[in-house]
């Protein structure tokens, strides 16, 4: 085991911050770096060292010591430094010195420094989440900072991810060091970086130790998975850990689900009476499905989302009782809430842990360890598994949606977890129907009735429009869904159909054309948008996401007035690609003077690998050039 | 709107009970229970039944006020509203929260009133920030139809804490009540800031040194766009006690003109007193500045200097309660505690130079009648250099001294001085934004059009375009190119005169737009780089005035080249576009010589403020002049 290792552990086990050797410029001078670690880098670590003892299921401690570089003002964030602690950990120690350019020592920055309030993750209505808060004044640049820090826990159920590297910053050295009892041990692996460690055993403590050198900086790329994902990273995972006084393993998925599904255990989650009302509920229905639409439409009506995270509160849900009076709850109270409103009639459900985002990755099936933000449940039935969002006020039934979808949940049963994948998102579920009439006049005046179908992720969007006033709403058409901004307007909702929901929007202009030449009037093919997808043409490294595939279809009806005819129809349009088709054709009425233009667009793919990203991009481009192409009718 | 301006000197000799009707708690009315719309604000997602406090003081003469609100939920989007948050100022104990209550009142089936009392375990409080802690719970069984209800006592450390009342928020108030008690042998003065068609009741009982502010049926105030103090146009209250530093003490000195208020802050401790401390370690800068041969150059280095090494912390002050040497060793200070600090070293420079009380834009207009200080929400020093005025803000970016700052252009301000003091209005002297566009491209045959683009910014225009390039080059094309004119592609980018502020910014680079086809015809978009690409204003109705800051003017010339075998179709009209009372004028000459376009836009806009009556011929205004800048030149293709 190499020298350098031992003096900061004997230093760190002793309980102290290593003692500060007298400030060498030379370490901290910015003059020296090589080209080769500041090209594409606003700032060059030049040292990140962590290293982690465990102490026990419920006890460890982590030291961190980093040495960075700022070369210009783009690496500005990092001058906020923030540190989170609740009930079951503790800052212990903060030390940050400023160096110039040179490598002297000009500021000096501790613990007592740093402002500490109540973390606000806009979530969550209170939690004991707390946060420490310094932002240092930028010196010149460039210069360099040396953060020493000491945290202490006394409860975890997992690990913290060891970023190696971010985007726009290069790694000179990086060193990571984990101690743990041998009789513990943990489990490891890396993403994005082919790093292993060496381990060594002492007496009755194992030690692993990984190192990399002189990482280059990488371009960060927007419009994929959450850049974290994409850094180079090493996992940590405990085999037996400890919280709250609860203990239990992440050896595996099914160990894991045996410390969460006690959790979710509930012995009197409803009074004899509520029993008998949530019988009466569902007595009229003839099949198990029927029963759950009505206690999932319950659910909806009455409940609204609260989160309240304390201490254990943050894995264990409130009590059933406790929802049902309150009315609220966060996502595991509202799962428990469902899966035991289904129990009482005699629905066999499952709460499943799950970590919710359209870009956040799925959980590794071969290293288990949490990773989870969210809860959701899951009734197993003959067919198909029904999946239950139990947050939302207005997901149809079995509709998880794309931020569940594409990953793996741990479903929580008697025999401890299991990691079973949700649905896949397609775009049969998320599907966009129109069918407008525009009624012209002899001005270019129009009336306009349009009716609205959607699924899915538009029906989330409408449903989110119709909370709001008639301005904001007649805004939002206009400046997010790319409607033509009319004089008037108006939207009801036209009840749900079987399948979907229904509305009818009704608006007037004063000027339905965007322009006239002569006697010649250009017309948008529809009055909204049927394509907003916007793609960069160069190259990409990280795979990109839309927010889920759909299927949209446009039909608009131009009733011309007298004596307007529409000049020469534009031909059919159809483009194809691995992952979209789109097809736009124009005929004329038969029945009388107008003519109807129908449109397709189908995304039938929302994770696009990278190197299939340039098809993607040329398929929308030819959609967008297509659509902004006018048609043009004659007048008098 | 007009403001009601009314001041009252109340004293008293006895102090008594305040005498306030209050609501029971729990006690709903049948109006109250069956309301299912606010009939004068008929979107509303809630509406306030009533919000009714009333303050008073016990023998510490800390100030105690009781509040009590009741509000109803009308729209699924109003149930959020159970979410309660009161915040208070913790830091010294300046404020605490206490005697709180809840609860939620429903109607079962039969028209029975449920109702729902918060329990104790579910009040949180948490520490946001060194000064501010906040008091959160969530009441149960909230649904449309319900109606939520809470009070509290907040108690203030004294009366120098006392807080504007308001009556509007952003959901309609069918009541609010505010009963004040003041402390005996006080006096003090208050400004209701109202629009004419809402009255408001006052009530004033000398004998119980209590007076009673009321309003009734307010609507809601939401946000609109370029909208520039909310403080403005909500209806409320303001009131001063004493002299200012009654924040600070317990003096009751007693300010009735601006000459006793420059008097007061000049001597203070946190303001007059800082100007003349001697902030040492600043002594290299001074002297770097005295060396200079002129005033201007001695401002300049001082100003600079401050600007660049300072960080402003976001907060904004008036005073230096820490004292401007901190700020020197710290390098970081709220705006006034900066400005304070450039004031001082100016001074020690030998410049004649004043302290200027401002009301930046967003915190609402300046009421030079009554000398309250409260309306000004930070000082900006203002120098006289070489016989010319200029005003200098150190905090937050960059601007020259030419430029008045773009948050206190067009706005009145108060210079504090014995002699030379006084309200003064910050006019623009014609600055403005202002941009000079040339374009000079050339067709292709497939449609495609290749140029180049020189955008040439001046004044406040120059600013703002200079603090995106100093976030980054690429930041500045995606203003100026990308978002501006879908589907171009832009190389070759160059920005000159950054480091010179007394030349404008010149932004040039090459572009390509891929062709525009419709049928048969190509359509040419001339609305290039223009800024004006879509009515911002689209909603019917308005409340608030529109401010745009500063004048504008903007000057669009092509020239475009045609490959021969295109013909135009139509070419757009040359037109004048004018506002009724001339205040924007929209030129567009197009003509067509040797296949060559050659396109002038001139748009003027000699007026930054529009009252809400004027909202509707603006958007009309606005509407038409886009719909002139996208008229495409259409072209047709000879094959």
């Amino acid at each position: 085991m190499c020298k350098s290792l031992i003096l900061p552990l004997l230093f760190f086990l002793s309980g102290h911050l290593p003692a500060q050797s007298p400030a060498d410029p030379l370490k901290y001078t910015a003059l020296n770096i090589p080209d080769s670690m500041k090209k594409g880098a606003h700032a060059v670590y030049r040292l990140r060292e962590t290293m982690i003892d465990i102490q026990s299921p419920s006890r460890y401690t982590m030291y961190d010591h980093e040495i960075v570089t700022f070369l210009n003002k783009d690496a500005a964030p990092l001058l906020r430094q923030r540190f989170w602690f609740d009930k079951f950990s503790k800052v212990e120690e903060i030390d940050i010195r400023v160096f110039n350019a040179l490598g002297a020592e000009i500021k000096r920055y501790r613990k007592k420094d740093f402002e500490t309030a109540a973390y606000d993750d806009n979530m969550s209505l209170h939690s004991d989440n707390m946060i420490m808060r310094l932002d240092i004044p930028a010196p010149d640049y460039p210069f360099t900072l040396e953060i020493t820090s000491q945290q202490k826990m006394t409860g975890y159920i997992a690990f913290p991810r060891q970023i190696v590297n971010s985007t726009n910053q290069s790694m000179e050295q990086y060193r990571l060091t984990v101690r743990v009892p041998s009789e513990m041990d943990i489990r490891y692996s890396s993403l994005n970086i082919d790093l292993k460690p060496v381990s060594t055993v002492q007496g009755n403590s194992k030690t692993y130790f990984w190192e990399a050198k002189q990482l280059v900086a990488e371009e960060r790329e927007d419009g994929s998975y959450m850049a974290r994902y994409h850094f180079p990273q090493i996992h940590l995972a405990p085999n037996t850990f400890e919280y709250d006084g609860y203990r239990g393993s992440s050896t595996t998925w099914k160990s894991f689900g045996e410390w969460a599904y006690p959790l979710y255990n509930d012995q009197a989650p409803f009074s004899p009476s509520r029993t008998e009302e949530l019988k009466r509920m569902v007595a009229h229905c003839k099949t198990d499905r029927e029963k759950i639409e009505v206690l999932y439409n319950h659910l909806k009506k009455t409940m609204r989302y609260v989160s309240i995270q304390l201490g254990i509160g943050g894995f264990k849900p409130f009590p059933v009782s406790f929802v049902d009076e309150k009315k609220y709850g966060d996502c595991k109270a509202l799962s428990n809430y469902m899966r035991y409103m289904l129990k009482t009639v005699g629905i066999k459900a499952y709460p499943a842990l799950i970590n919710r985002g359209y870009d956040a990755m799925p959980v590794s099936p071969d290293f288990p360890a949490n990773g989870f933000n969210h809860a959701v449940v899951l009734v197993p039935m003959e067919k198909d598994s029904l999946w239950l969002e139990c947050t939302s006020n207005n997901n149809a039934c079995g509709d998880l949606g794309s931020d569940n979808e594409n990953r793996y949940a741990l479903l929580l049963t008697e025999e401890g977890g299991k990691l079973v994948p949700t649905p896949r998102s397609s775009s049969d579920r998320n599907k966009l129907i129109t069918k407008t009439n525009i009624i012209l006049n002899k001005e270019g005046a129009a009336e306009v009735r349009s009716a609205i179908y959607c699924t899915g992720g538009f029906w989330s969007q409408y449903y989110e429009l119709m909370q709001y006033e008639r301005e904001q709403q007649k805004k939002i058409m206009v400046n997010h869904l790319g409607y033509k901004s009319p004089e008037s307007f108006e939207m009801v909702n036209a009840g749900d159909s079987a399948t979907g929901n229904r509305f009818v929007l009704s608006l007037s202009y004063d000027q339905a054309f965007d322009f006239k030449a002569g006697n010649k009037y250009f017309f948008r093919p529809r009055i909204n948008r049927i394509c907003d997808e916007e793609l960069g043409r160069s190259d990409r490294k990280w795979e990109y996401l839309f927010n889920f595939p759909y299927d949209k279809t446009d039909s608009t009806f131009y009733r011309l007035p007298e004596g307007f005819t529409p000049d020469r129809l534009p031909p059919v349009k159809e483009v194809r690609s691995k992952y979209g088709y789109y097809r736009n054709e124009v005929v004329n009425n038969p029945a009388g003077n107008g003519f109807m233009v129908i449109a397709r667009l189908v995304l039938n793919n929302h994770i696009i690998p990278a190197n299939e990203y340039k098809d993607m991009a040329v398929f929308f481009a030819e959609v967008n050039k297509h659509e902004s192409e006018k048609i043009i009718v004659r007048g008098d | 709107m007009r403001t009601l301006l009314l001041y009252c000197f109340l004293a008293v000799a006895l102090s008594t009970r305040a005498q306030t009707p209050v609501q029971e708690f729990g006690v709903l009315s049948e109006v109250e229970k069956k309301l299912t719309v606010c009939d004068f604000d008929k979107e509303a997602e809630a509406v306030i039944l009533f919000d009714q406090a009333s303050s008073n003081h016990n023998d510490d003469r800390n100030l105690i006020t009781n509040r009590h609100i009741r509000i109803k939920v009308l729209r699924q989007k109003g149930i959020q509203r159970g979410n309660i948050e009161i915040y208070y100022y913790a830091k010294d104990e300046v404020e605490n929260i206490s005697n709180i209550r809840a609860a939620v009142h429903n109607l079962d089936d039969l028209g029975n009133q449920q109702t729902k009392e918060l329990s104790a375990s579910s009040i949180f409080r948490q520490k946001l920030s060194d000064k501010i802690s906040s008091v959160k719970f969530a009441l149960p069984d909230v649904k449309v139809g319900s109606i939520i209800e809470y009070e509290y006592t907040s108690t203030l450390v004294h009366y120098g804490w006392l807080q504007d009342w308001y009556f509007q928020t952003d959901i309609p108030t069918i009541l609010s009540s505010y009963s004040l008690v003041i402390l005996p042998n006080a006096e003090f003065a208050y400004q209701v800031h109202k629009s004419d068609e809402l009255p408001v009741t006052i009530k004033q009982n000398k004998a119980a040194g209590n007076i009673l502010f009321e309003m009734s049926n307010v609507a809601g105030l939401r946000d609109e766009p370029y909208m520039d103090a909310p403080k403005d146009y909500r209806q409320h209250v303001e009131f001063q006690l004493s002299a200012y530093g009654s924040r600070f003490g317990g003096r009751t000195r007693y300010m009735t003109t601006w000459d006793e208020l420059t008097r007061e802050l000049m001597g203070h401790e946190d303001f007059g007193t800082q100007l003349n401390r001697n902030v040492s370690d600043a002594a290299p800068l001074v002297n770097n500045a005295k060396s200079r041969s002129t005033e201007y150059e001695r401002m300049i280095t001082v100003y600079k200097e401050v600007q660049r090494a300072i960080d402003w912390n976001g907060y904004n002050s008036k005073f230096a309660p820490d004292g401007i040497k901190s700020v020197w060793d710290k390098k970081k200070g709220t705006n006034g505690e900066i400005n304070l600090l450039l004031i001082n070293l100016l001074k020690e420079t030998g410049l004649e130079v004043y302290p200027l009380l401002v009301s930046e834009r967003f915190n609402g207009k300046v009421r030079t009648d009554y000398p309250f200080l409260d309306q000004f929400n930070t000082v900006m020093a203002y120098v006289v250099a070489d016989a010319r005025n200029y005003v200098l803000d150190a905090s937050g970016s960059y601007t020259p001294p030419e430029l008045i700052p773009f948050s206190v252009v067009n706005t009145k301000a108060f210079i504090v001085n014995k002699k030379k003091g006084g309200i003064i209005s910050l006019n623009d002297n014609n600055k403005m934004k202002k941009n000079r566009v040339t374009i000079k491209a050339e067709m292709n045959t497939d449609g495609e059009l290749v140029g180049d683009a020189r955008i040439t910014s001046y004044d406040y225009s120059r600013i703002t375009r200079l603090r995106y390039f100093k976030e980054s080059k690429e930041k500045l094309l995606d203003v100026i190119a990308y978002k501006e004119v879908p589907g171009i592609r832009a190389d070759s980018f160059q920005v000159n005169n950054t480091d010179n502020d007394s030349l404008p910014l010149v932004q040039s680079f090459r572009f390509g737009l891929p062709a525009n086809l419709s049928g048969d015809y190509h359509l040419l978009n001339l609305n290039l780089f223009t800024g004006f690409r879509e009515n911002p204003f689209i909603s019917d109705v308005r409340f608030t005035n529109v401010d745009f800051g500063c004048r504008q003017f903007h000057e669009i010339a092509e020239q475009i080249t045609l490959p021969p075998q295109y013909r135009p179709e139509s070419i757009p009209k040359d037109l004048r576009l004018i506002m009724p009372d001339t205040s924007i004028s929209l030129v567009r000459y197009v003509t067509y010589e040797n296949n060559t376009i050659t396109t002038l836009f001139r748009i003027q806009m000699n007026k930054s403020v529009y009252t809400a009556e004027e909202y509707p011929l603006l958007k009309e205004f606005y509407k038409k002049m886009i719909n002139i800048l996208n008229e495409p030149f259409v072209l047709r293709k000879n094959n």
